[in-house]
């Protein structure tokens, strides 16, 4: 057609209330989440840095001290702590892998869909039971009058119950239970889409099983293993109720330490411990977001 | 009124652009579509053709210009408020819904007495073939048939404008024979405008009254199938509906009704008119099956001797390609009849009439 | 028991099983051992329910009802069940009503910040809960607010709502945008859109995101820790007050009926939802 003789019409933009009506539809949609998130979420946040600095509820004249801050980082016993939190969250996140890998590969090997369901039940439905009454069955079954010490002793392995709560030991093997779930299902997801076909080709180029695990299984289920690692390390770094309960104030991590201040009303105090555990949580997610993403895109490489 | 009544065109669009970002997906597109045509967007992916079909429909807005439906401007109605309906690429069936509770889906929220809904489900079932098929889940029904339940569920509303965005795009060959003749059936059966976008240039060229082939945004030739087949006035064009040999060339005299192009070595007759000046640079573009061989090119005004370079043998017909000058090599298509003999490394005349030749300007 | 074990099944986990195979049944076994670690505690708090003595010992001396008994007199037990009850069921609602409305916004329409839109709504994911309980408490004092289930209910909202959010964006992203444009071309509004095509596209989401968001709330102790006094204290909280303070099994019997629940739940929901939207669900870290 004779584009070059087509004078050009530039009609003006119309601007009606359709136009505008259009350009802010998402507003409506997105006032009720935005004001709840800044109303509650935002505030608190801003609330938790204040308070830190400015205990404006405590008696007298408020002022801005760093006296809080300067406790807890001038201190080794905080950075203690820091450190049992952590290394409880690397024993739980490395108990949990070492059970929970060859948990999912398991499940993945099961051949009637009705077992299959059952091991799903028994993983998931602890979800559903609060915390809580978990922590409950534990600290039951490790007492000194629990079963655990009890079948020790009727085999005749230990003369004198073995101390299986408040201490370390407890924490772990509770925080293992309740975390365990979170690394077999992402693990599971991936284990359970990978191709046959693609272990079988190794196996016909003269792999051995071995060879064949460690060249194609394990790469190609990595991104699971890290994502599920992820999610088990940075629920154990904030974990509270359980590592309180088992730990029965002999192992002290900052969830404990919060509390504590809490309860001795030392609110900025709290905020500051609040905020170091903040700061951990947020930091182990972006340096472990990095790694999922680097897994994954090595996973879709080696598919591919 | 008016400009309505007066006019005849259903759709009109006035240097409609649309920007996403800094993409132009569409550059000031201007078409009038008449009252009952079979007008197709033609075009490679990503020329635009489907955000112009969208555009008309209502589900994409434009940055720039005016969309007008039976004269009344349109521009930023939205989808719900416009007489268009629309056959999606993947269909776009509610599968939750059965086959009847598709079709009835606009007329429902018309508020439609129910007598009402059920006469007219059962005649549009009936228009495409499917009478008796409204109590089925829409995944029991085959790939044709969830293309006519969809055709259905829009002709139903009585559009204005009927427009399809590729709905034969996901069968298989033959049943897209098929749905081509039956589409154009109804059509004539309806009367209703049909705007068809395709990248299938043989889809647009059995179906459409008009066709206008895009390119990145533009439309670059508007037209019968017979004109844009036989007189591409673009390169794109030319290159794009059917094949053509393209030789870059200088025009050397343009006298009345001839025209002298120098391409190389070879000076090339076109017939027509001089519009592009002597000395100014040229594509011409010439049919692979106006090109011919042996004894056919004997009486053609633009002939050569060349120099057979490959055979390919295609079925009904055969492709040749010969070298008739250093560089210039030609791509003939010749009955297999006349085909025989046609060996690489054997000399043989080759040429066209000039009113074959095509010439672009550049 | 874990460690040695999981780690000697763990090299030959990569073996290859077919059928009488050394190495999957190996796997199989250990399989079964897991799954008695994952039931043992609550096997135990059972066993514990129906304990004759008033102190945990394995195995009890004998067994009796009457902690049950004792459980239907706590009447302040069931008061923080119901304050639980209500806190649950107000946060889902909202948390579901707020959480469509903003995905639909992430999702569906593309306007200026919408990515840093979408961090914030999911900002709250990564704060620790117990962080998050002490800001509050700070937050509901100054604004001399305390006691009542609202401030409750707005804690939780915090973790739920981006949970929702993070969820059924999820399953918009997936719901088929093009059935929604046929409707609008049909002639249906947006909102008749929305009612008629989006929502039962979306309706699995919403029930698992509300299922989820449902338990969240439900078993939440580190958010509403500080924030309980006696008239609106929580089932879990009180129960973790409970044992702290008390030794015997009633918070065992209490347990018992909020375990059968859970089974009861867990059933339907792994019967009726689908493997993989579970496996996908517990991916993202749902707790």
């Amino acid at each position: 057609m004779a584009r070059a003789e087509a004078v050009p019409i530039l009609l003006p933009r119309r601007s009606g209330w359709r136009v505008v009506a259009r350009r802010y539809a998402h507003v409506p949609l997105l006032a009720p989440g935005v004001v709840l998130s800044v109303a509650v979420f935002w505030v608190c946040m801003a609330i938790l840095v204040i308070m830190s600095v400015y205990p404006f509820l405590a008696a007298g004249t408020p002022r801005i001290t760093w006296s809080a801050w300067h406790r807890f980082l001038a201190d080794p016993y905080y950075w203690g702590v820091v450190g049992t939190t952590l290394r409880l969250a690397v024993i739980v996140t490395v108990l949990s892998l070492l059970i929970g890998f060859p948990t999912a590969y398991a499940i993945s090997k099961i051949r009637r869909p009705g077992w299959a369901l059952a091991t799903y039940l028994v993983l998931f439905a602890p979800i559903l039971v609060s915390v809580v009454v978990r922590t409950y069955g534990w600290l039951l079954l490790l007492s000194n009058n629990g079963g655990v010490n009890f079948v020790l002793r009727a085999l005749g392995l230990v003369r004198e119950p073995v101390p299986l709560i408040f201490n370390a030991t407890g924490i772990v093997i509770a925080m293992v239970h309740i975390l365990l779930p979170f690394m077999v299902f992402p693990i599971l997801s991936v284990v359970g889409q990978l191709m046959p076909d693609l272990k079988e080709a190794a196996m016909d180029l003269g792999a051995n099983r071995w060879v064949t695990f460690r060249r194609v299984t394990l790469p190609l289920t990595l991104p699971g293993v890290v994502s599920g690692a992820q999610i088990v390390f940075t629920l154990m770094v904030s974990a509270f109720v359980t590592p309180y309960l088992m730990g029965g104030g002999k192992v002290q991590i900052l969830s404990g330490l919060i509390y504590r201040d809490m309860e001795a009303v030392n609110l900025g105090f709290a905020s500051v411990v609040s905020l170091v555990l903040l700061v951990l949580a947020a930091t182990i997610l972006a340096v472990s977001n990095r790694l999922v993403r680097h897994t994954y895109r090595r996973a879709e490489v080696e598919r591919s | 009124m008016t400009l309505a009544s007066l006019t005849e065109h259903d759709v009109e669009l006035r240097e409609v652009s649309k920007h996403f970002g800094t993409v132009v997906a569409v550059d000031r597109v201007s078409l009038q579509i008449r009252r009952g045509e079979f007008f197709s967007l033609l075009g490679p992916s990503g020329c635009g053709k489907t955000t112009t079909l969208r555009m008309i429909g209502g589900l994409e807005f434009p940055t720039g210009g005016d969309v007008l439906l039976r004269g009344a401007v349109v521009t930023d109605l939205p989808a719900y408020r416009r007489s268009t309906n629309m056959v999606f690429q993947h269909l776009a069936l509610f599968p939750h819904l059965t086959v009847f509770e598709n079709i009835a889906f606009g007329l429902r929220l018309r508020g439609e007495a129910p007598a009402a809904i059920s006469r007219k489900v059962d005649a549009a079932l009936q228009l495409v073939d499917l009478p008796g098929y409204g109590a089925r889940e829409i995944n029991q029904l085959s790939g044709g048939q969830k293309q006519r339940v969809a055709i259905a569920r829009a002709l139903v509303n009585e559009p204005a404008v009927l427009l399809l965005d590729e709905p034969l795009g996901s069968l298989d060959l033959k049943l897209r024979l098929q749905m081509q003749t039956e589409l154009k059936a109804l059509q004539h059966r309806v009367g209703t405008t049909f705007i068809y976008v395709t990248h299938d240039q043989g889809e647009a060229l059995t179906m459409s009254d008009r066709i206008a082939v895009m390119s990145a945004g533009r439309v670059e030739q508007i037209g019968t199938s017979v004109e844009i087949y036989a007189r591409p006035q673009t390169r794109f064009v030319a290159g794009f509906i059917g094949e053509a040999n393209f030789l870059e060339g200088r025009v050397a005299e343009a006298g009345p009704g001839r025209v002298l192009i120098e391409v190389g070595g070879l000076r090339v007759l076109a017939a027509g008119d001089g519009t592009p000046a002597v000395g100014s640079p040229v594509t011409i573009s010439v049919r692979p099956e106006h090109v011919k061989l042996g004894a056919a090119a004997g009486a053609a005004a633009n002939r050569w001797e060349g120099r057979i370079q490959e055979v390919t043998f295609m079925g009904s017909i055969v492709r040749a390609r010969v070298m008739v000058a250093d560089g210039i090599a030609l791509t003939a298509e010749v009955h297999n009849d006349v085909a025989v003999g046609l060996s690489p490394g054997a000399a043989i005349t080759t040429g066209w009439a000039p009113q074959h030749t095509v010439v672009l300007a550049r | 028991m874990s460690a040695s074990g999981g780690a000697a099944v763990h090299g030959a986990a990569g073996r290859d099983a077919t059928r009488r195979d050394p190495v999957r049944t190996t796997l199989l076994v250990f399989l079964g051992l897991v799954m008695l670690f994952m039931l043992a505690p609550i096997v135990f708090v059972v066993v514990f329910a129906f304990n004759s003595a008033s102190y945990a010992i394995f195995p009890p001396p004998g067994y009796s009802v009457r902690w049950f008994v004792k459980l239907f007199h706590q009447e302040p037990l069931f008061r923080a069940a119901l304050n639980s009850l209500i806190v649950a069921v107000t946060a889902t609602v909202v948390s579901l009503v707020a959480g469509t409305l903003a995905s639909l916004a992430l999702v569906r329409y593309r306007f200026a910040g919408r990515e840093a839109l979408r961090t914030a709504f999911l900002a709250p994911l990564i704060v620790p809960r117990i962080a998050f309980g002490v800001a509050m408490l700070i937050y509901v004092v100054v604004v001399r607010r305390f006691g009542g289930l609202d401030s409750l209910i707005m804690a939780h909202l915090m973790i739920t709502l981006p949970f929702a959010i993070s969820i059924l964006s999820a399953t918009l992203v997936s719901a088929d945008r093009s059935l929604e444009e046929a409707a609008m071309d049909l002639g249906a509004t947006p909102l008749q859109t929305f009612w008629k095509v989006t929502l039962p596209q979306i309706r699995t989401g919403l029930a698992v995101s509300g299922f989820f968001v449902f338990i969240i709330s439900w078993d939440q102790v580190e958010t509403s820790l500080f924030l309980v006094k006696t008239d609106n204290m929580t089932l879990p909280v009180a129960m973790f007050y409970y044992l702290q303070n008390q030794q015997d099994p009633v918070i065992a019997a209490l347990s018992t009926f909020l375990i059968a629940i859970a089974i009861a739940v867990a059933v339907v929901a792994v019967v009726t939802v689908n493997p993989r939207d579970l496996q996908r669900l517990l991916s993202t870290g749902a707790r």
